[in-house]
């Protein structure tokens, strides 16, 4: 497939801890974003004329009646929590390249309202994903598996006896991502992050302990795609869609409440064919990518994510991050410069594609030299998650 | 680090263990009743899966259920330290474990581990079934470690 979109546009409201946005409601938050991305772009919020959305998608008629669409040609959601974010940007360079649409928003909104944790828990959880109990989720709840965070820290657990990463092998995740983060005004964690604290920190689902969870925030982040055409005429140098990809292999499926995936693809981020179609659709390879937007809801899936798109070999995630290999003054390949879902704001993978496109346009806080190409990745998730490779005009 | 803990609370709550059985998933949870541990097998090519309307290799809709020694070992696990919901706040600390059930390859359960100090938790520890009766209706299988000797 030719892509022939860009990203134009970028938007977000403030980012806030857990039940700070309390007074105000999602909708509220998501058009604040959509109308900062829309004039960012230099464009009109009627200009508007399609949704690529993820994680359930908003009420499309609410969102065109209020912001004033003069038509709507297009809205689409990929289904799933974070995994769809770099995909959904992709859906709306595909709504774009096949014509279907002209200028198409990619948006979300977090408010926490409750607990993330009670994410599965049939009785006690009424957190945004709380689960309806199904015949499936009785082979889960009724052993206590209530948390993404306990099925992760069970990848982790595997991945530690497999390849023989460590506790440091997650921290340095943590501390190379605070350390990014210090700079950052926007971040939500700014004070530096030792080994001492980290270590000394609680555990909440061993191997993972505090700092290996994202932070509990909320905020909204939104980005503008058209045309390639129509993105030369507006105000920022462009930052083109090179290739994206949704899905994962049928294998991975309920991955993390069943954990009936292949023993291979248990020490995954379920990445690698995701990963192989967007090397094919590219051309490219991670060692062209630039800068790299790791989903990291949990630190142990950076590792895995850096195996599964090639950045290191299967296993040498561990060794790739605590050598420095992402750090922005490092000797690889910069990971998250913007302080991640872990220590700026866990907007559900949006921030990483703006980050991307600050990346690109040359303006981001903790600048990479010269970068040109991004790789921005989805959580790694049940299926389906996704990915998303910006670059410059050459 | 965190505070040492010697053994593991066993994990059991019963208004977490209300199911919610459909016609494919009704005869595993039947024979746990009858403290039997079963697995669905393809009844065309055998291929082992979680319970569900179809064969992710072949397409056959036919199911037979293997019965399982019961034993198994231990895939990976986690010890949770902490409560999610206020219904597990009693429980901790406790382990989520994936079992590999010998006898169905490729087939994994969920269950928690019981009667074991975390010191001695490792994966590829040989577990084997144990039987806990939430309610008449209700009995979730948990493991317990293999005693070698036996
Ligand atoms: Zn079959």
């Amino acid at each position: 497939m030719t892509r022939s979109s860009s990203i134009v546009g970028v938007g977000a409201t403030p980012y806030y801890q857990r039940g700070a946005t309390v007074a105000r409601t999602t909708m509220d938050l998501l058009i604040e974003a959509i109308r900062n991305a829309v004039d960012d772009a230099g464009l009109q919020l009627a200009d508007i004329d399609g949704f690529a959305l993820y994680s359930g998608g908003y009420d499309t008629a609410l969102l065109a009646q209020t912001l004033g669409l003069r038509e709507l040609r297009f809205s689409a959601a990929i289904t799933g929590t974070g995994g769809g974010s770099a995909g959904a940007v992709g859906l709306a360079g595909m709504a774009v390249d096949s014509g279907a649409a002209e200028v198409v928003v990619t948006a979300i909104a977090v408010q926490q309202r409750r607990r993330m944790g009670a994410a599965f828990s049939p009785s006690g959880g009424s957190g945004p994903y709380a689960g309806t109990p199904t015949a499936e989720s009785d082979f889960s709840v009724p052993s206590g598996l209530l948390s993404p965070g306990q099925s992760f820290a069970m990848l982790a657990q595997r991945h530690m006896h497999v390849y023989g990463t460590t506790r440091e092998h997650f921290a340095s995740v943590a501390i190379t991502t605070r350390r990014h983060a210090q700079t950052r005004q926007s971040a939500l964690m700014r004070d530096e992050l030792t080994l001492e604290s980290y270590l000394a920190s609680r555990m909440i689902a061993d191997p993972l302990c505090l700092y290996d969870f994202c932070l509990e925030s909320e905020g909204a982040v939104a980005v503008v795609t058209t045309t390639d055409r129509r993105a030369r005429e507006l105000a920022h140098r462009p930052v083109r869609i090179l290739a994206s990809a949704h899905g994962g292999t049928g294998s991975w499926g309920k991955a993390l409440t069943w954990m009936n995936m292949p023993a291979d693809s248990f020490v995954t981020s379920g990445h690698q064919s995701l990963a192989q179609r967007l090397w094919r659709e590219s051309g490219l390879s991670a060692s062209d990518v630039d800068v790299a937007l790791l989903y990291d809801h949990f630190t142990p899936m950076v590792l895995m994510q850096l195996e599964d798109y090639g950045f290191c070999g299967p296993g040498e995630g561990g060794p790739y991050m605590a050598d420095g290999g992402g750090a922005i003054d490092g000797n690889g390949t910069p990971v998250n410069p913007h302080g991640g879902n872990l220590s700026e704001a866990y907007i559900l993978g949006m921030t990483h594609v703006r980050e991307a496109v600050e990346q690109l346009r040359g303006n981001a806080v903790n600048q990479v030299d010269g970068a040109e190409v991004a790789l921005v990745t989805g959580g790694p998730a049940p299926l389906p998650s996704s990915n998303l490779l910006l670059g410059v005009e050459r | 680090m965190s505070e040492p803990i010697d053994h593991v609370a066993p994990f059991s709550v019963a208004d977490l263990a209300e199911l919610h059985v459909d016609s494919w998933t009704a005869p595993f949870w039947r024979a746990t009743r009858e403290e039997r541990l079963v697995g669905c097998a393809c009844g065309r090519c055998g291929t082992f899966r979680m319970p569900g309307p179809i064969c992710p290799v072949c397409g056959s809709t036919d199911v037979i259920w293997r019965p399982l020694s019961g034993q198994g070992t231990v895939f990976s696990y986690t010890v949770v330290r902490h409560a999610v919901i206020p219904q597990v706040r009693g429980q901790l600390p406790y382990v989520i474990a994936v079992i590999d059930l010998a006898g169905a390859p490729g087939l994994r359960l969920i269950a928690n581990l019981w009667n074991v100090a975390v010191d001695d938790l490792r994966i590829g520890m040989p577990v084997e079934v144990h039987w806990d009766h939430i309610s008449t209706d209700v009995c979730i299988p948990r493991f317990v470690p293999l005693d070698p000797e036996e």
